[in-house]
């Protein structure tokens, strides 16, 4: 890992890391899609509204994933003050915040017909509307700063800070009573969703991943690009400023 | 189509098409960002400004 540190190592491992997982989340999103719509069935309940389950649950999975991968490369700028962690950490920001929106977006549009509301106050929905404003704060932060690195540590103990609220999310529809559902994929005691709608949301959520992985990679190189960018444009100013 | 999709199919629709616009705005935002920063990048490696890190120099 330390071997690719280098923002040129990881530019070269970038391009060619970038086609591939393109491509394999092109791949998996057409198996998935076609899964969705013509093999998996629909639900002894709820009827073939249950198909929004299959963008849904994926965009909850990585709101919470990329904010993990955040903290992780947030203890990488405290600790260690990686090269690439908080490119990684600015990469990543836009790119939860988008999926955790796209998870409160289509919970509320399959919350209104199934529970008959678009909105309730219970902990889990709440706790991920949290998780949303945190992404648009640290985001925020980023902007606010001139200098990168000065933005990165202070991000970081923000990052830290808020990590608290992925278990609340989490456990949310254990600790307290809500009105969505508990976790039903990811338990101790095993799946507890039918064959013929798990591998159809497991490729959707194996789309998704690669997807992530995908933007993150390219989210780097550009914040790489921009920072060299914004050194030469220093130099350029500087050279400028001698020649006056 | 839709109404293949059952009573509710407008809230399956447009939950496929948030997704639909969400991705790819995510990937048109990438893209667009990359070729404005390797412009820039460019034009002022034209100048003659360089890392000091960059190889060559």
């Amino acid at each position: 890992m330390l071997r690719y540190a280098n923002p040129a190592n990881f530019l070269a491992v970038a391009r060619i890391g970038i086609p591939i997982t393109g491509f394999v989340s092109g791949v998996l999103f057409a198996v998935g899609l076609w899964m969705v719509f013509t093999v998996a069935p629909a639900d002894y309940q709820q009827g073939e509204t249950v198909k929004i389950m299959y963008v849904h649950v994926p965009a909850a999975w990585l709101g919470m994933a990329s904010y993990s991968l955040m903290a992780l490369s947030a203890v990488g700028t405290l600790v260690w003050r990686h090269p690439l962690a908080d490119v990684s950490a600015k990469a990543l920001a836009p790119l939860g915040a988008a999926f955790t929106f796209l998870c409160l977006v289509t919970g509320s549009l399959w919350g209104k017909p199934m529970w008959g509301t678009w909105w309730v106050w219970d902990a889990r929905l709440t706790s991920v509307l949290v998780l949303f404003l945190m992404y648009c704060g640290i985001m925020a932060l980023w902007n606010a700063f001139e200098d990168p690195a000065r933005a990165g540590r202070a991000v970081a103990i923000m990052t830290l800070v808020g990590f608290i609220n992925i278990p609340i999310v989490k456990f949310s529809v254990d600790w307290w009573n809500t009105l969505h559902q508990p976790a039903s994929v990811a338990r101790l005691d095993g799946p507890t969703i039918h064959p013929s709608m798990l591998w159809p949301l497991l490729i959707m959520a194996g789309a998704f991943t690669a997807l992530l992985l995908t933007l993150h990679m390219m989210g780097m190189r550009n914040e790489i690009l921009r920072r060299r960018v914004r050194t030469l444009g220093l130099m350029a100013a500087q050279v400028g400023e001698a020649a006056e | 189509m839709i109404a293949s999709l059952g009573t509710h199919g407008g809230f399956i629709v447009a939950s496929y098409a948030l997704g639909f616009v969400v991705v790819a705005g995510l990937v048109l935002r990438a893209i667009v960002e990359h070729r404005v920063q390797t412009k820039r990048l460019a034009a002022l490696e034209e100048r003659g400004m360089r890392r000091r890190s960059e190889p060559g120099r």
